[in-house]
């Protein structure tokens, strides 16, 4: 297995990250989700294992009964969350495609004993992995659209076209007065939260950062890493996402996150003029070695190869680097997490055996790039 | 780059902004270090986020919390404080006025505004029924128990004709 072609490459990436849009450079994708919960089950922490195994199945049966969900989704079957490895498991959380407490409740459930054919969490994934589908997690169901660049209006589009469609089937757990109702008390309402993962390295390097966080929190926005809750941010990836889910309409919470992009964007943009101008040969140089470090590093752990690569991004955005591309970088940026790599190669390495093969794949790519 | 007025560090954390003698506004500059000296620390978070605010209704637990218990799931709203999450759609009323006020401090409102559903007939749920009532009436033939069997099938019945 040395050589991998790139058009294989080209078929394994999440088509989120097919990044064509004017803002892509500083916004990589913008996520909506639904939280519900179907009437008369307790949430997934009371509901005992055959509700949730009736939960899971009304969901199914409501999927499968639908044409246009059908043809949408049911080729992924859904993926049963507890019968998936370790491996499996964190290379979907990897790809956005399921959350972190998804993965640690699988792993516990697993722990406690071995249920015969007893589905009771899943996720159904379309092709592209633009839409995933959870069932039994946090809440009965959990419903996310990522859209490339920044694209809320389509996201949000699909995401309630894909609620409109399961709530003509499914009797949902909803009061007049809190809207839908969810096991945290911080989703009811439109149990909608909208979040945008966006690429603020100037305005890490310039040291605004701190200040332009402040004032998101302080209109109701929280920031957080790449992964979500409790992760940190790293290579100069952001998440920002709206707190409120109740008095607030959905139209009102995307123009939110629509307002708070478009301001982050235009102080990221203004920092980076700054950074060129006053700083030039500074960032440059530290542009010009991660881009040398990523093209001959014989090891690379995932930390450092995304922080590469974030830097690599600025000068690709900024056009110090021209022989590479965002879309390249972004597809090296998901296949450099360690779970993606191993089924990318298709066997298990340790974490020293990982970091070679992704120092060689981020040569491997870069290098056929530029013939 | 801004300096620290201080210290001349090209670090700043802080600016505050004071009025001088002759009233005018001027600015200082300050970096982490001498700010601290200074006595003048980040400026506190003033919105707390929702998890926050959850984690601290753990410490204001009464005894009256253990004893305030969900008919439909059996979950008290102690357990809810310590975990942050409730047990079922009931919970929302059981838990009435302290849970109102949990929620007002989240979202400082109490009022849902967007869209809403009407829980009329669901196709699902009824098939789902249905299902489950077929099943049973399976098990009461196998057991030879007719008459249950025949009241299983009259309810089908019954569910089946409303549906249309």
């Amino acid at each position: 297995m040395k050589n991998i072609p790139l058009s294989l490459i080209n078929e394994l990436i999440p088509s989120w990250l097919d990044n064509k849009t004017a803002d892509s450079s500083i916004v990589l994708s913008s996520r909506v989700r639904y939280a519900r919960n179907l009437s008369g089950y307790p949430f997934p922490n009371r509901a005992s294992q055959s509700e949730l195994q009736q939960v899971f199945e009304m969901i199914n049966q409501a999927i499968h009964d639908q044409k246009n969900l059908r043809s949408i989704l049911s080729e992924s079957a859904p993926v049963s969350i507890d019968k998936l490895t370790e491996l499996q498991a964190e290379f979907l959380l990897e790809r956005h495609l399921i959350s972190p407490d998804f993965v640690q409740k699988s792993a516990s459930r697993k722990n406690l004993k071995s249920t015969k054919e007893v589905r009771v969490r899943g996720v159904f994934i379309n092709v592209g992995e633009t839409i995933s589908v959870m069932i039994n997690e946090e809440d009965h169901l959990r419903m996310q659209v990522i859209m490339p660049g920044f694209n809320f209006k389509q996201g949000f589009e699909q995401l309630n076209q894909l609620d409109n469609n399961l709530e003509s089937m499914l009797c949902y757990a909803y009061s007049p007065r809190y809207g839908y109702l969810t096991a945290c008390p911080s989703n009811i309402g439109t149990g909608l939260r909208a979040s945008v993962l966006i690429h603020l390295p100037a305005l890490v390097l310039t040291r605004e950062i701190e200040k332009v966080l402040r004032a998101v929190w302080q209109i109701h926005f929280m920031v957080r890493g790449l992964y979500g809750e409790g992760t940190e941010t790293k290579g100069y990836f952001f998440q920002v996402s709206n707190t409120l889910s109740l008095g607030q309409s959905e139209d009102e919470i995307i123009e939110g996150i629509e307002k708070i992009t478009q301001e982050l964007i235009a102080y990221e943009e203004k920092s980076r003029d700054y950074l060129l101008t006053n700083m030039k040969s500074e960032i440059e140089d530290k542009i010009f070695r991660a881009y040398a470090l990523l093209n001959s590093a014989r090891l690379l752990t995932s930390e450092e190869a995304l922080n590469l690569l974030a830097t690599v991004r600025l000068g690709v955005a900024t056009q110090i680097i021209r022989e590479t591309s965002l879309n390249t970088l972004n597809k090296i940026m998901i296949l450099l997490r360690p779970a993606n790599l191993q089924i990318f190669y298709n066997q298990k390495m340790t974490p020293g055996e990982r970091d070679e093969k992704r120092a060689s794949l981020i040569r491997q790519i870069l290098s056929e790039q530029k013939n | 780059m801004k300096q620290c007025s201080l210290c001349q560090k090209p670090e700043v954390s802080v600016v505050i902004t004071t009025i001088d003698k002759d009233g005018k506004a001027c600015e200082l500059a300050l970096c982490k270090e001498c700010a601290s000296k200074k006595g003048v620390g980040e400026i506190k978070k003033t919105i707390l986020a929702p998890q926050e605010i959850l984690a601290e209704l753990h410490d204001k637990i009464s005894a009256d919390d253990h004893k305030l218990i969900c008919s439909s799931c059996g979950l008290s709203y102690a357990a809810f404080t310590k975990a942050g999450r409730l047990g079922c759609e009931t919970c929302y009323e059981t838990f009435g006025n302290k849970l109102e006020a949990v929620i007002k401090r989240i979202h400082g409102t109490t009022t849902h505004i967007g869209k809403s559903t009407t829980n009329s007939k669901k196709k699902i749920t009824e098939k789902f029924v249905i299902k489950k009532l077929q099943a049973s009436m399976k098990n009461a033939i196998a057991g030879e128990d007719y008459e249950k069997a025949a009241s299983i099938r009259d309810r089908i019945r019954k569910i089946k004709e409303q549906s249309k």
